[in-house]
């Protein structure tokens, strides 16, 4: 299968950026911060699999926009958001616990913040993930979460606030 | 928390690599092959809840419909919701429960709690209604949907260009006490006409046409067409449509009558509109989600279909000569039924099939191209280990499923007894994917029940 035609030119040496390229340049940061917010990473990589592809069939147009990254981690958001209102409309534990194991639980031994953080709401989630692990500011945030940069300002204090809390009572 | 991003940097690094470029490329394979259906794509599940449902709460006896009774409308009016053909139409218990003095249904009796109710569970927002309507039985309201974190009535609630039109109707009695049901929601950007005289049944196959106009950039409309008689729930989808413009889908045929499908069959039309980034469900009135956007439109309709009953005739030649896809299986919408097929004929080649003959590398993924190339083979797959089986059929309209069975249980070119595990016979246009838990070593058949002869293949499990 042949690759997406170019529609863009890097920055930085003014060639055409394929979408192999975009791939390379973002999975890993995406999946991480997808891990983070499913809990499990076959979860985490169905995801990103969905966002990367829903992304490679418009390449020619998102290829072409400012910022092709944030409208993969907005349809990323968007596709897990899709599957968390799914899991709780029918009530199956289909996010985070999908395929048999909670990946977050696994990891509970090694690191105490992974059950504080599966503990958050998925806006909270998304909020300090991407302002804390990606590093976004409140803008750039507000505009992958389509909320008001207050807003993710709020849900990410609330989210500290809640982990803190979370951890100062375990730790006691 | 100054440590917060490095904890959250740790814990990340526990999810390892991501899959190659390669892995998506295969991925995307599959997903285009799974749309390679005439432009359309369908999807169907068997409904055994509304089945069982609808012999629960009607203990096998007809529908009950208002026609016969005094203050009744004169022919049952399509609703979609919160009853439609899909859910199964109970309109007729909820009267009787408003009758009977039940307060948690009282709300039923007033259209503009119907209304918001509607528009708050199937929207997500809340909703200014600027027009009212009224006959006796029919209610029709104007109204614009408000964004989240707008109260109705707010300035700035919403985009009088974003309107939406609602109609309801009083399915069972009309005036005071009679229950209120949506009967149709339209948005002036989302056009549907159904190739039927207005009120009448629509025939299977009957052509529905949608209009998508001043769709955003950043939108996508999704196009629908439900149906169901009771037993099968059935869809025709357009894939995201991201341009103005006009498709068409048709009624899909529905299948597998049974003595608990209910007489009558019904379905709607839907177009809504969500953030192109967003997935959609096939069906967003059995499954809300969010509609980012406050167009929908929603078109009920009676389906005039084909009432053959299907009579569990598992016999030698059961390839079926009929295009609908006669389905020959006891029961077929009751998968997990402890009455498993008496015999499903099966190729000589398949039975004899030798592992010998089968290609030495185990599988761990499986494509089955249905209708598009005849499926009569063997595989290897390796014991203990799950496996990812991707059916597709390259011919819409025809029924079809899957059965595993141990050769234990198969003799003289007939599989019986209670397969180890199946997929129940559906109209299924799309490719379907199915994860196979590990099975013991051993030698099985796996094949679609509908046509076994046609589509089955020796399975050495090692």
């Amino acid at each position: 299968m042949g690759h997406m035609e170019a529609t863009v030119t890097s920055e930085t040496d003014e060639r055409p950026i394929m979408f192999e390229e975009f791939f390379e340049a973002e999975r890993t940061r995406l999946l991480r911060a997808l891990y983070l917010l499913t809990g499990n990473r076959e979860e985490a990589e169905e995801v990103l699999q969905e966002s990367f592809i829903a992304v490679w069939e418009r390449w020619d147009r998102i290829g072409a926009m400012d910022d092709p990254t944030g409208y993969l981690f907005r349809t990323a958001l968007n596709r897990y958001r899709s599957r968390v209102r799914r899991a709780g409309r029918a009530a199956r534990k289909a996010v985070g616990q999908a395929h048999g194991g909670d990946g977050f639980a696994e990891a509970e031994d090694r690191v105490e913040i992974a059950r504080a953080l599966a503990d958050l709401s998925p806006r909270r989630r998304e909020a300090i993930v991407l302002t804390e692990l990606l590093g976004y500011g409140s803008a750039e945030a507000g505009r992958l979460m389509g909320v008001a940069d207050a807003t993710v300002r709020r849900l990410a204090q609330d989210a500290r606030a809640e982990l803190k809390t979370t951890l100062e009572v375990r730790d006691a | 928390m100054p440590d917060l991003r490095e904890d959250l940097e740790r814990l990340a690094d526990f999810v390892g690599e991501p899959r190659t470029f390669v892995d998506l490329e295969r991925s995307r394979r599959r997903r285009e092959r799974r749309r390679r259906t005439e432009g359309l794509v369908a999807g169907l599940a068997v409904s055994v809840v509304a089945a069982l449902f609808l012999i629960s709460t009607f203990d096998g006896r007809p529908v009950a419909t208002p026609q016969g009774t005094a203050d009744a409308l004169p022919t049952a009016t399509p609703t979609v919701w919160p009853e439609n053909a899909i859910n199964g139409d109970a309109a007729a218990r909820v009267q009787a429960a408003v009758d009977s003095g039940d307060g948690m249904m009282q709300w039923r009796t007033d259209p503009k709690a119907v209304t918001d109710r509607f528009a708050r569970q199937i929207l997500g927002r809340s909703v200014d209604i600027t027009g009212i309507a009224m006959q006796p039985g029919h209610w029709k309201a104007s109204m614009i949907p408000c964004p989240a974190g707008f109260l109705q009535g707010d300035a700035g609630c919403g985009n009088p260009e974003d309107g939406l039109q609602i109609d309801l109707v009083q399915p069972e009695a009309q005036g005071d006490g009679g229950i209120w049901s949506v009967a149709a929601v339209t948005s002036d950007r989302l056009d549907v006409s159904i190739d039927a005289p207005a009120g009448e049944p629509v025939a299977e196959g009957a052509d529905v046409t949608f209009n998508v106009s001043q769709l955003g950039s950043s939108s996508a409309a999704h196009l629908r067409v439900v149906g169901s008689n009771g037993c099968n729930v059935v869809f025709a989808a357009e894939p995201d449509v991201t341009a103005d413009g006009q498709r068409i889908l048709r009624v899909p045929k529905l299948y597998q009558a049974s003595p608990s499908c209910v007489a009558s069959a019904g379905g709607y039309a839907i177009a809504y509109v969500t953030d192109d980034t967003t997935l959609a469900p096939p069906d967003p009135i059995a499954e809300p989600t969010a509609i980012e956007s406050p167009w929908i439109t929603i078109v009920p309709f009676a389906i005039d279909w084909d009432r053959e009953i299907i009579t569990p005739t598992p016999s030698p030649g059961i390839e079926s000569s009929d295009p609908s896809g006669a389905v020959p299986t006891a029961s077929p919408s009751a998968p997990g039924s402890a009455n498993g097929p008496s015999g499903i004929e099966i190729p000589a080649a398949i039975e004899s099939a030798s592992s010998q003959s089968c290609s030495p590398i185990p599988a761990t993924e499986f494509d089955i191209f249905f209708k598009g190339v005849q499926l009569v083979g063997c595989g290897r797959w390796t014991a203990g280990t799950s496996l990812t089986m991707y059916f597709e059929s390259a011919e819409p309209d025809v029924a079809s499923g899957l059965m595993l069975f141990s050769t234990d249980q198969c003799s003289q070119q007939i599989c019986s007894g209670e397969p180890l595990w199946q997929v129940p016979v559906e109209v299924h246009q799309s490719a379907r994917t199915f994860h196979i838990d590990p099975l013991d070593p051993g030698a099985y058949i796996l094949l679609d029940p509908v046509h076994p002869t046609t589509t089955a293949v020796a399975i050495d499990v090692s």
